[in-house]
C-alpha cells in the first residue's frame, strides 16, 4: 500500500471521528436548548427569574431595550457550557471542513 | 384595571411586616381579566423613613400597546403602613401625572384595601388556609392561602417570603354581582432596578375628564 494511500485513509478515519463529535455536539446543543426552555416552567426550588431592568422604567419602549421577558435566564454556569460546546464545534467543523479540502485536492 | 387600584394594595399588605424595602424592587405579574390578558408589574419607588411609595403598572402588548401607572404613598410606622396619604395615576406615556382623589382609592365594591391594608398580622392570619404548592409562570412555589370574603366577592390568595417585597405568588377574585372583580394574578418573575414612570412632584390636579373615565362603571 502506498504512502498516499494510507494517509489518505488516515484522513478519512479522522473525519469519520470528527463527524462523530460534531454529531455530539449538536446534540448537546439541542439539550442545551431543550433545558433552556424546561427551565421557564419548571420547578423553581432554586432561584427565581429575576428581570434587572437597569433603571428603565416599565413600558414598552423599556421592554424593547432590556429584552424578552419570556426568556429564561441563564445561569453564569449554563452560559460558559453553551460557549464551550459552540466553540468545539465551530472547531470541529473546521478541522473537518480542512480534511475534506486536503482530500479533494489530492483527488483532482 | 381601575377596580384594582384599591385591592392590589392587599399585596402589600402582607409582606410589610419586619421586611426592608429597597427602590426599584418588585414583582411582575401576568393578570387575565374578562378574557384578557394584562401585564401588571408592582414594584417599590421610593422609600423613607416615614412613608414609602409603591407603584403598579399595567400595560398590554401587540401592535396597540397600552400602559398606565398608579403610584400609592404609604405613610409608615415601625416599617408597616398605617395609612395612604397620596396617590397618582398617569393613563398613557405622553399624559401628564394627575392626583388621584380619595373616592377613587374606594372603588371596589367588595373586597376593600382595609381589609388588608391596616389589619394586624394576628388579623390576617385568621383568613390563613394552609401551605400550598402553587403552579405558576414562575414556576412551582410554597406559598401560604389565605381567603377573604366580603359581601359577594370572594378572594383566594397566595403569600410567599421569597418573593418579596411584594410577595403576592397568585390570587384569584370571584363575584357573581360584579363582572369586574372576576380575575386572575399569577407571578410571572421578579423585578429589580425598575425605575418609576411617575414623579409625585410633577402632578397635576385630576381633570375632569380623567376624573369621570377613572370612575366610569
Amino acid at each position: 500500500m502506498s504512502s498516499a494511500v494510507i494517509a489518505k485513509s488516515k484522513k478519512l478515519t479522522r473525519l469519520d471521528a470528527l463527524e462523530a463529535k460534531v454529531a455530539a455536539l449538536e446534540a448537546k446543543i439541542e439539550s442545551l436548548s431543550r433545558s433552556m426552555k424546561n427551565s421557564q416552567t419548571s420547578d423553581t426550588s432554586g432561584a427565581l427569574k429575576v428581570q434587572d431592568m437597569n433603571d428603565q422604567t416599565m413600558d414598552s419602549q423599556a421592554r424593547a431595550v432590556s429584552g424578552d421577558v419570556s426568556q429564561p435566564t441563564l445561569t453564569e454556569e449554563q452560559r460558559k457550557e453553551i460557549e464551550k460546546t459552540l466553540e468545539g464545534y465551530k472547531q470541529s467543523q473546521k478541522e473537518q471542513q480542512k480534511i475534506l479540502d486536503e482530500i479533494m485536492n489530492e483527488d483532482t | 384595571m381601575k377596580i384594582l387600584s384599591t385591592l392590589l394594595l392587599l399585596f402589600f399588605t402582607t409582606s410589610t411586616f419586619g421586611f426592608v424595602f429597597k427602590k426599584g424592587d418588585g414583582s411582575s405579574f401576568k393578570m387575565n381579566t374578562n378574557g384578557q390578558s394584562v401585564e401588571l408589574n408592582i414594584y417599590v419607588s421610593s422609600v423613607a423613613t416615614h412613608n414609602m411609595n409603591i407603584e403598579f403598572h399595567f400595560g398590554s402588548g401587540g401592535l396597540l400597546a397600552s400602559n398606565m401607572w398608579q403610584q400609592f404613598e404609604f405613610e409608615l410606622k415601625d416599617r408597616n403602613p398605617i395609612s395612604i396619604k397620596a396617590g397618582y395615576i398617569k393613563l398613557a406615556p405622553n399624559r401628564d401625572t394627575e392626583i388621584m382623589t380619595e373616592e377613587m382609592f374606594k372603588l371596589n365594591k367588595g373586597v376593600q384595601v382595609e381589609n388588608f391594608l391596616f389589619n394586624s398580622e394576628a388579623q390576617i392570619s385568621q383568613d390563613y388556609v394552609g401551605d400550598e404548592k402553587v403552579e405558576t409562570p414562575a414556576g412551582t412555589i410554597v406559598a401560604k392561602h389565605y381567603k377573604k370574603t366580603v359581601k359577594d366577592q370572594t378572594v383566594h390568595y397566595w403569600i410567599a417570603d421569597r418573593v418579596k417585597p411584594i410577595g403576592l405568588v397568585k390570587l384569584v377574585s370571584k363575584s357573581e354581582k360584579i363582572k369586574s372583580n372576576n380575575y386572575t394574578i399569577e407571578l410571572k418573575n421578579l423585578l429589580t432596578s425598575v425605575k418609576s414612570k411617575i414623579d409625585p412632584s410633577k402632578a397635576k390636579a385630576i381633570s375632569k375628564e380623567t376624573r369621570e373615565t377613572f370612575l366610569k362603571k
